[in-house]
């Protein structure tokens, strides 16, 4: 046991840098701003998010209470904790059980291998708890106080509240030891990765198919109705079979008496076992499993070539192709680098293509291709397309920080920084081309007008450049070089995150441009063309943006080699014989703003998306004199041009927008009718179909059927 | 001619010195030896040399050039191989050379040539195809090595490049730097090593804490410590002395001190 803490509290001090922040905020007391702007950000940030997460809950909780399942919300919170640890922990056991760095000092130590493994799951289920508290702890409460649980209840909730992500992790362990004790796949992590991505990219594919499945079929209120008839609590039984423990935790918390007794001696029962049984496994098979029958014999690329193949292979080639070919090579021999960009290039337009096959939507883009605007929102959408993808592959954005620990290469060839940065747009511009014609082979067929495509994928990639530029001048600004695993280099980079909100804003403003041109009467030509020129002026900026950043590269540290010591700021400057740093704006930006955009954006996103849950689960419907009023919509009853009473909802497909339970709020195709703005509950009966010049829009209020009559009375009346 | 003139590089703003107010010649056609205990600046200098570190102060002039004011002017004329070949290795051996080769603009004529000779040389001819990720510690060393060596630089900046590499491999680089010096060039190389700095070396200098404490060849420094001795006894002997002078400083101080203290105290 005392082996097992001093692992752990090794373990512990090394993932989350505690002796690195000990020793430089008390005992050099370095920089001890740092700390509490993180934790005044952290405070921030999870406010923001814990105040949406409550709002939601709360309006779950009441929509629950209705239904006779209270104890609903313990359910999904520990349902979705457990789920969440059990897709993230399987990725991370298996990192941190067969990939670390550490295992090449703790195998040949005296420790038995269920000691360190014990330790090892010891330090993923603490890291665990970071998310496993937030998600579980605010449902806790909320059921605790509205239901007015007994102390039992507060006694035991944090009790199975901390075991939650035993049971989950122990499960994936036991896999993991076992997979890698009868493959060789301890020795070769790049395919373990890549089997990961594929497999996560699968659920994204499965989730997405059956999400537009249900869609395309609407609800079944029948079959809802008899789900709830089963008493107080039925409904759990039904969404909890999914995955019981998460099940008998729930109902050891909400169940009376014996009942309780007894799902919660399921509950700890089940844990127990998966521990034991990882304990086991890990006792006879870990060892075997990382170590194997010896190291996998190296796979030759080729073999010995003569004198006249080598003179082939070693041709010369232009500086730029030799930095294009070098940028494409490091992706490509890289899998995790290659899949992460592959994901993101191919998932979106597969996402387009499975959307635009289900249910009537081909139907339907071949009649809005029909129509003379499409041509122009027809060529602009591709080549928006067209441009954003390979920055939503993070490919411009990580051009640097790809390079992390070889970084010292490029900062000692003799070539201009510029010049690598030219290389770095090129191979960018490159990508943009292929993928867009790819698109452009699969969307013709399916209806969008060749020209559009034609002329839409040379204007994508024209817009692909100021957005690439704008990408790579982020990561000259701050590359992010001292990654250990690929992925911190390309998916775990704010500078991603930068980019988006910086093109989103940009994308919107070109959208209101284009669409002021277009309702000032342009013609579709002018304005394509106007668009293709603000995108050249656009480029030259963000080029000449891009150049004038590009010395910086020279000033950053390399971990590759040596010292890895902190960027090393333009403002240092020697004065006097002391280092003394000149504070100016540029200078700030150049130190904080990363951390300043990123924070930023992440609280932006919240708001937007916090927003969006709320108002998906909130359907408050205001009749005023004169209008009515929801969400953000006001309809003045002088723009209705048509109302009908609906017996239900009609059955919806194609959801652009929320979808939580029974309640749509967003873009969907209704059946019958057409594509419009939905904001229902689908289980309120009569709905209102509000029709006006500009659309329609679906909504539920409680008291439809006289709703109807009023507004039929009011706008009878102005029509007189 | 190499000059380094009052070179210093902190990293920690000012509170300590990497590499304190070092000045330095390194003459063309010279192989110059950088030895010094661990920490004491070897490696920083030789980054500050080629690029990737830049100097808090002091500039860095080769042949007329300044290394920091004229980067790719100056980077066209020298090659770098770092203490740990952390190279590209998921490019093959060949790729990765001509790579390198493109950027520095050698001619196919050129390439082709000294390519075959250095695969020759350091016997990598048939791993050259290989992924470099599937080479072992010391392959890497001498793709590494091949690839630093095949724009033929004036100015070679290795650091530690002995270290992985067998004895035939040692005794034909060894044999290659003396020809790059014949022909004209310059090495600079820091080592560990200090029987092949010995023997290798037209002069030697000794760093410890970021000051060059001896500088000279062999005979000079032989001369100046009045003993007919090894660098290895030399070498021990400075860093040695060095470090007692400086307890001995930090004592004389600490006692001062302490002496100061009492004398205000009986002033009381």
């Amino acid at each position: 046991m005392k082996i097992f803490l001093i692992l752990l509290g090794v373990f512990l001090k090394q993932q989350f840098g505690l002796s690195a922040a000990y020793d430089r905020y008390v005992r050099r007391k370095e920089a001890l701003w740092q700390p509490f702007l993180a934790l005044a950000g952290f405070i921030g940030v999870g406010y923001l998010l814990l105040t949406f997460y409550l709002r939601l809950l709360n309006s779950l909780h009441n929509v629950s209470v209705q239904l006779n399942q209270p104890g609903m919300i313990v359910l999904l919170g520990f349902l979705l904790a457990q789920m969440i640890v059990l897709v993230f922990g399987l990725f991370y056991l298996i990192s941190i059980f067969y990939f670390s760095h550490d295992l090449e000092l703790l195998v040949p130590l005296p420790i038995p291998p269920q000691i360190i493994l014990g330790a090892k799951l010891g330090l993923v289920v603490i890291s665990e708890y970071l998310t496993v508290i937030p998600l579980t702890l605010p449902p806790l409460i909320i059921y605790g106080l509205k239901q007015e649980a007994g102390l039992l209840y507060w006694l035991l909730s944090p009790i199975i509240m901390l075991l939650l992500p035993l049971l989950p992790l122990g499960l994936a362990g036991i896999a993991i030891v076992l997979l890698m004790r009868f493959t060789r796949l301890a020795h070769r992590p790049d395919t373990v990765r890549v089997i990961l991505m594929l497999i996560f990219f699968g659920i994204t594919i499965a989730v997405s198919s059956i999400s537009a499945f249900f869609d395309s079929r609407g609800v079944v209120p029948d079959e809802v109705a008899r789900l709830l008839s089963g008493g107080p609590n039925s409904l759990l039984s039904i969404v909890g079979r999914r995955f019981p423990p998460a099940l008998w935790g729930a109902l050891a918390l909400v169940e009376p008496g014996a009942k309780a007794g007894l799902n919660l001696a399921m509950f700890l029962l089940i844990t127990a076992l998966s521990l034991a049984g990882l304990w086991f496994v890990a006792r006879h098979s870990f060892y075997q499993g990382l170590l194997g029958s010896g190291a996998v014999p190296k796979k030759k690329s080729r073999q010995a070539s003569g004198p006249l193949e080598r003179e082939m292979l070693i041709s010369p080639r232009p500086v730029l192709a030799a930095l294009v070919s070098r940028e494409w090579l490091l992706i490509i021999r890289n899998p995790i680098f290659a899949m992460t960009a592959a994901q993101a290039l191919i998932i979106p337009p597969l996402l387009l293509f499975i959307a635009v096959i289900s249910g009537n939507s081909l139907a339907q883009l071949r009649q809005l291709a029909a129509l003379p605007e499409f041509q122009l929102w027809g060529t602009l959408g591709f080549a928006g397309l067209v441009a954003i993808n390979p920055i939503i592959a993070s490919i411009p954005a990580t051009a640097i920080s790809r390079e992390g620990m070889l970084f010292w290469i490029s900062q000692v060839i003799p070539v201009a920084p510029r010049i690598q940065l030219l290389a770095k747009l090129v191979f960018t511009l490159v990508i943009a081309a292929v993928i867009g014609a790819l698109m452009a082979v699969v969307l013709i067929p399916l209806g969008l007008p060749a020209k559009a495509a034609g002329i839409g994928l040379i204007l994508g990639i024209i817009f692909a450049v100021p957005l690439a530029a704008l990408s790579i001048a982020v990561d000259t600004l701050w590359p992010r070089l001292n990654w250990v695993s690929p992925q911190q280099a390309m998916k775990g980079n704010t500078n991603n995150l930068i980019v988006m909100a910086l093109i989103a804003g940009l994308a919107y403003l070109l959208i209101r441009a284009a669409l002021f041109m277009n309702k000032s009467g342009w013609d579709m030509s002018y304005i394509i063309s106007a668009m293709g020129i603000i995108f050249l002026l656009l480029g030259v900026g963000a080029i000449a943006v891009m150049y004038r950043l590009a010395p910086l590269l020279y000033l950053q540290q390399s971990f590759g080699i040596g010292k890895g010591a902190e960027t090393t700021a333009p403002a240092r400057v020697r004065d006097g014989g002391k280092l003394r740093i000149r504070f100016s704006l540029w200078d700030l930006f150049y130190r904080y703003g990363r951390i300043i955009l990123t924070g930023l954006t992440i609280i932006g996103l919240a708001i937007f998306l916090g927003r969006e849950f709320i108002m998906g689960v909130t359907l408050e419907y205001e009749f005023g004199p004169d209008y009515v009023k929801f969400q953000n919509v006001v309809i003045p009853y002088e723009e209705l041009v048509e109302v009908r009473l609906l017996e239900e909802v009609p059955p919806l497909s194609n959801r652009v927008g929320t979808s939580i339970g029974n309640y749509r709020s967003g873009t969907f195709t209704v059946e019958g009718i057409g594509r419009g703005r939905v904001v229902a509950d689908d289980r309120t009966k009569p709905a209102l179909v509000l029709f006006t010049n500009k659309g329609f829009y679906i909504i539920t209020p409680d008291n439809a059927a006289e709703r109807y009559k009023e507004i039929m009375e009011k706008t009878e009346r102005m029509a007189e | 001619m190499l000059q380094l003139k009052g070179v210093s590089k902190s990293y920690d703003r000012g509170k300590t010195w990497a590499v304190d107010n070092l000045n330095l010649e390194i003459n063309s056609g010279e192989i110059f030896g950088f030895l010094g205990p661990n920490g004491a600046g070897k490696t920083t200098t030789l980054r500050t040399i080629v690029g990737l570190l830049p100097p808090d102060r002091g500039t860095i002039v080769f042949d007329g050039i300044d290394v920091w004011k004229k980067p790719l002017v100056a980077k066209r004329r020298i090659s770098f191989l770092p203490d740990n070949p952390n190279i590209y290795d998921r490019l093959t051996g060949l790729e990765y050379v001509r790579f390198i080769a493109d950027v520095y603009g050698v001619p196919a004529k050129e390439r082709r040539e000294r390519l075959e000779r250095l695969l020759h040389i350091f016997d990598m001819a048939a791993a050259a195809p290989d992924l470099i990720k599937s080479y072992s510690h010391g392959m890497r060393q001498k793709i590494a090595l091949i690839a630093a060596l095949i724009p033929q630089p004036d100015l070679l900046v290795l650091d530690e490049p002995i270290t992985g590499l067998d004895p035939r491999s040692v005794h034909l680089f060894k044999n290659l730097l003396h020809e790059h010096c014949r022909a004209g060039g310059t090495v600079f190389f820091s080592t560990h090593i200090l029987d092949v700095a010995e023997r290798l070396c037209d002069r030697v200098g000794i760093i410890r804490k970021g000051r060059l404490i001896a500088c000279g060849t062999m005979e000079q420094l032989r001369r100046d410590r009045m003993a007919d001795t090894t660098l290895e006894t030399l070498f021990l002997e400075l860093t040695e002395s060095e470090a007692e002078t400086t307890e001995t400083e930090t004592e004389a101080e600490a006692g001062k001190r302490e002496r100061e203290k009492e004398r205000s105290r009986e002033d009381k």
